[in-house]
């Protein structure tokens, strides 16, 4: 017999009693997937007051489906999938994917250098917020979340050579966008090389 | 100013995925809702289904085991002492009165102990003596002036801090087994006791007094 880890062991329990409605077991799911859910949530969104709205409806429509859930993946993976597809639905209802198409055609690869010159990066989350919504959702989907072009391509109704050219612009802003972090903490060490845009 | 390279972007990426963050949602909202929507069910103890003859099952063992420890703490006599020496008069041969010593049980007469073909006959039994016992403990509290209640706050508050300490043990027990009959009912029974308790304190409280904390 295949001894699970503890921890899915655990996940198994909980799982069994939440879906017979057990708060205790509901609110143990929530504690130890809440931080990565919570995380997907906020970069795909970008803005603290939506991710949290969001994040709210997205543990609710969790707790629905768990019905359903069959055991096929981990329920951190299922679970995470319900983030994404929520969170992508909530995003287009208040229009923020309304110009996403127009957005990856023309408006990415564009440098803004005013914006480059003013902005200082404090963190890689902070230069995410000023990517478009399209191109932030590429970038966290693939770099971030592990997710293939082609699964990004049918999340966003984008083809999968959109979304490639999508993530090499959001990629090629983040590194001028970030250039003063690691300059201020590797500066003592030089960078010999940097990758031509 | 030099762009990162995709190596340097990497590194930043993969600190990001694993980065802490705090949480957006707080559980009591999502309980609310979750309450609302009914998927959240009333806490079922058992999982057995018929979860309301285990409530009245388990409400009923509250009763007899939690009453009988009150009971005796309230009497504030040893449990040896239930049965009593006491004098008796009885008429003697010659007619005049004669002191005898004999051993009176103060509890009511040994009854058979019962044997139980079903579950069903041990539920009824059990939720029979419960409400016996119930009835018995108010007309003890109404009539009975003889039993020496404590008077002194400080007694019952002693009595609510163990309580409190048995309460939390069964509580975190709970957590660990919570289909668990037995640590069900000892749960049950504690919390059943420290209600009455503290309704008894609350009598023993100067008039006017009210009771913040213990």
């Amino acid at each position: 017999m295949t001894k699970l880890p503890d921890g899915m062991q655990t996940d198994q329990l909980e799982l069994a009693r939440a879906m017979k409605g057990d708060e205790r077991a509901m609110r143990q799911l929530w504690l130890r997937h809440s931080p990565h859910i919570d995380a997907v949530v906020r970069r795909l969104c970008g803005d603290h007051d939506i991710a949290a709205d969001i994040a709210q409806e997205v543990w609710i429509q969790i707790f629905r489906a768990l019905p359903g859930y069959r055991g096929e993946s981990q329920f951190g993976t299922w679970a995470h999938r319900i983030a994404v597809n929520r969170t992508l639905n909530a995003l287009r209802k208040v229009k923020r994917l309304a110009k996403i198409e127009t957005d990856i055609d023309e408006e990415t690869g564009i440098i803004d250098g005013e914006t480059d010159r003013t902005f200082l990066a404090e963190s890689i989350e902070k230069a995410m917020t000023q990517l478009s919504p399209g191109a932030r959702m590429v970038f966290v989907l693939h770099d971030v979340e592990g997710y293939t072009h082609d699964e990004i391509g049918k999340e966003l109704g984008i083809t999968s050579g959109g979304s490639k050219s999508q993530l090499f612009k959001a990629r090629a802003k983040l590194r001028r966008l970030l250039a003063p972090l690691v300059d201020e903490s590797t500066i003592a060490v030089g960078r010999t090389h940097a990758a031509p845009i | 100013m030099l762009p990162l390279s995709e190596k340097e972007l990497d590194e930043l990426v993969a600190h990001e995925r694993e980065r802490g963050v705090p949480p957006l949602t707080n559980w009591d909202s999502i309980a609310a809702q979750l309450r609302s929507e009914g998927l959240i069910k009333e806490k079922r103890f058992g999982g057995l289904g018929g979860s309301r003859i285990w409530m009245q099952a388990a409400a009923a063992l509250l009763l007899v085991a939690g009453g009988a420890a009150i009971g005796r703490y309230t009497t504030a006599k040893p449990a040896s002492e239930s049965v009593a020496s006491r004098p008796i008069t009885t008429p003697n041969n010659s007619g005049q009165s004669g002191v005898a010593v004999q051993n009176v049980s103060t509890t009511t007469p040994a009854t058979p102990v019962a044997e139980f073909k079903t579950a069903d006959e041990a539920w009824a039994t059990l939720n029979r003596a419960g409400e016996e016992y119930q009835r018995a403990s108010a007309y003890l509290s109404a009539s009975n002036n003889d039993v020496p209640m404590p008077t002194s706050p400080d007694t019952y508050r002693t009595r609510l801090a163990a309580l409190d300490n048995v309460m939390t043990e069964m509580r975190s027990a709970l957590h660990q087994a919570p289909q668990d009959p037995v640590i069900n009912q000892y749960y049950m029974a504690t919390v059943g006791a420290r209600e009455a308790t503290l309704r008894q304190l609350g009598t023993t409280l100067p008039a006017g007094a009210k009771l913040n904390r213990f």
